[in-house]
């Protein structure tokens, strides 16, 4: 019934209509409108593309508040935290004024550790019920909801600037721009699991070697967040700092490193990190080299470099290699090969480098999540 | 008042998505009676032998039509199911080792598990001491068949 039907309008149609001089005016239709509107109708599909990727970073903002608050809900006396959390994901850190950049260091470290201590200071008056580890959990999935919130509205605004002002300029900028964003996006949310469940994460590469280097030694309390090992290796006196596990945190090991130069003499340091992998490049393996190994916004590795010159200590860098995403989310099997590898040149480099008797100082960089 | 304008303009914004949605379905519908038509009309002007190439240009255009249509739709269908679907949680395993008798199991990450930390007692030798969680770790997915 319904193909006759189908039929008889398509007859209908193709009988009123000569095809050519049909062809000619949608070709002639076709061409004019191409060549009126090319500039809008490639602005319409940009705008299309970057709605869908806003709609989809929404949706993972939203996630990211959700996962926040039940943490928080789970542990706060207050039955409904979703206020607090609204305030705290709103925090912003104004950096200090770099017109004049000597000193800047010691101030942005300052303003560093405030914001820090704000944030878990705040957590701890709302989430009573939780412990220290959990207290640090909550922390990190709530800087990644912020950090998730904090890129749709920078998405958002561009969008809507372009769509107000119909520059193309703004909107191929943002086009371009965004399937890096939408990586990084995908990232934080594989984060914001790994934070949720506790999971060991990529970053935490660097703290995993150390650890297994002190096993079965235990660490002990140090500095703010870190934590410290004393142990012999072949003869020789390792000290292995890490930051404070299991909790997610990754510590201020520039304090820590500082003073435990200052205390005894050390022959070496070695420094383990995570780090970004390129394109092509194979994550878990290992790249070494010279120099402090620690990432962020650069306070405590000036504060290393600064003591190890002063001192004349050779600093020796071992790197992991890995992707922005397998540095937030649960340690994949390669990087683990990773990090039995380092493991096992931390040894070497020890016994080549360091005379029998001699102290070396092994830092494990990165955050601690879920490792001891 | 905040949360109010908020909760607003996110409707608001689910509403033109919807808008753009719809619109699209409808060129798409309307791209697909232009080219069934064609096809149509090209199969009619097959019959005549004087217009075979208006015919074959006709059912060419017809079929490009509708393998654009096609194409538009599994693309839609692809990235609304992006949408509709945020990354779930990942898989982890936690690897666990006897101090004892070296037996080693490996099972799903649970809540509260650490590398370094004790996990559950041994199964195999019966001693009733906690192993020790020497790792926990993302394991790969399979990969598919033809990839």
């Amino acid at each position: 019934m319904l193909p006759s039907m189908l039929l008889a309008i398509l007859d209908q149609i193709a009988l009123q209509v000569d095809i050519p001089t049909l062809l000619n005016i949608l070709f002639m239709m076709v061409f004019l409108l191409v060549i009126v509107f090319q500039q809008r109708i490639q602005i319409y599909l940009m705008l299309r593309e970057i709605e869908l990727a806003l709609r989809r970073i929404d949706l993972m903002k939203d996630e990211g508040r959700r996962v926040s608050l039940e943490k928080l809900k789970k542990s706060s006396a207050t039955p409904d935290p979703s206020a607090f959390l609204d305030r705290v994901m709103d925090y912003v850190l104004l950096e200090p004024v770099s017109l004049d950049p000597a000193g800047i260091i010691p101030k942005l470290d300052y303003i560093l550790k405030t914001g820090d201590d704000r944030l878990k200071e705040e957590i701890k008056q709302v989430a009573t019920k939780a412990s220290e580890v959990e207290r640090d959990g909550i922390a990190n999935v709530v800087e990644i909801a912020a950090t998730l919130s904090l890129l749709y509205k920078t998405v958002r605004h561009y969008y809507i600037m372009g769509k107000k002002t119909g520059s193309q300029l703004i909107i191929m900028q943002l086009q371009m721009v965004l399937p890096e964003w939408m990586i990084e996006a995908e990232a934080l949310m594989g984060g914001l699991y790994a934070y949720d469940y506790g999971h060991p994460i990529g970053d935490g590469g660097g703290a995993q070697v150390a650890a297994s280097l002190a096993y079965p030694n235990e660490f002990k309390g140090t500095g703010r967040e870190m934590e410290v090992c004393e142990t012999e290796f072949e003869g020789r006196k390792m000290t292995l700092l890490k930051s404070k596990g299991p909790g997610a945190t990754v510590g201020y090991p520039g304090d820590s490193v500082e003073e435990l130069i200052r205390k005894k003499k050390y022959d070496l340091v070695v420094m383990i990190d995570a780090m970004m992998k390129l394109e092509g490049e194979k994550s878990g393996t290992v790249l070494e080299g010279i120099g402090a190994a620690i990432g962020g916004p650069g306070t405590e590795r000036y504060k290393i470099e600064e003591v190890v010159a002063k001192k004349k200590i050779p600093v020796y860098a071992m790197l992991i290699r890995m992707s922005y995403k397998e540095v937030i989310t649960p340690i994949t099997e390669d990087i683990l090969k990773g990090v039995e590898t380092t493991a096992a040149r931390v040894k070497d480099v020890v016994r080549e480098k360091v005379p029998k008797g001699g102290r070396v100082l092994v830092v494990g960089v990165g955050n601690t999540i879920g490792v001891k | 008042m905040s949360d109010m304008s908020k909760s607003n303009s996110n409707s608001n914004s689910g509403e033109k998505y919807d808008l753009n949605i719809s619109f699209f379905l409808f060129l798409l519908a309307f791209l697909v009676i232009i080219s069934a038509s064609l096809i149509y009309s090209g199969v009619t002007y097959l019959q005549d032998a004087s217009s075979t190439t208006t015919g074959m240009i006709s059912i060419g255009l017809g079929i490009l039509g509708l393998a654009l249509a096609g194409y538009n739709l599994f693309r839609l269908q692809g990235r609304l199911s992006a949408i509709g679907h945020p990354p779930v949680g990942p898989q982890v395993l936690t690897k666990e080792k006897c101090k004892s008798c070296d037996f080693e199991i490996t099972r799903p990450f649970k809540e509260g598990d650490y590398v370094y930390g004790n996990g559950d007692p041994c199964t195999k030798c019966g001693k009733n001491e906690p192993m020790l969680i020497s790792a926990i770790f993302l394991k790969k997915p399979p990969k598919k068949q033809g990839s």
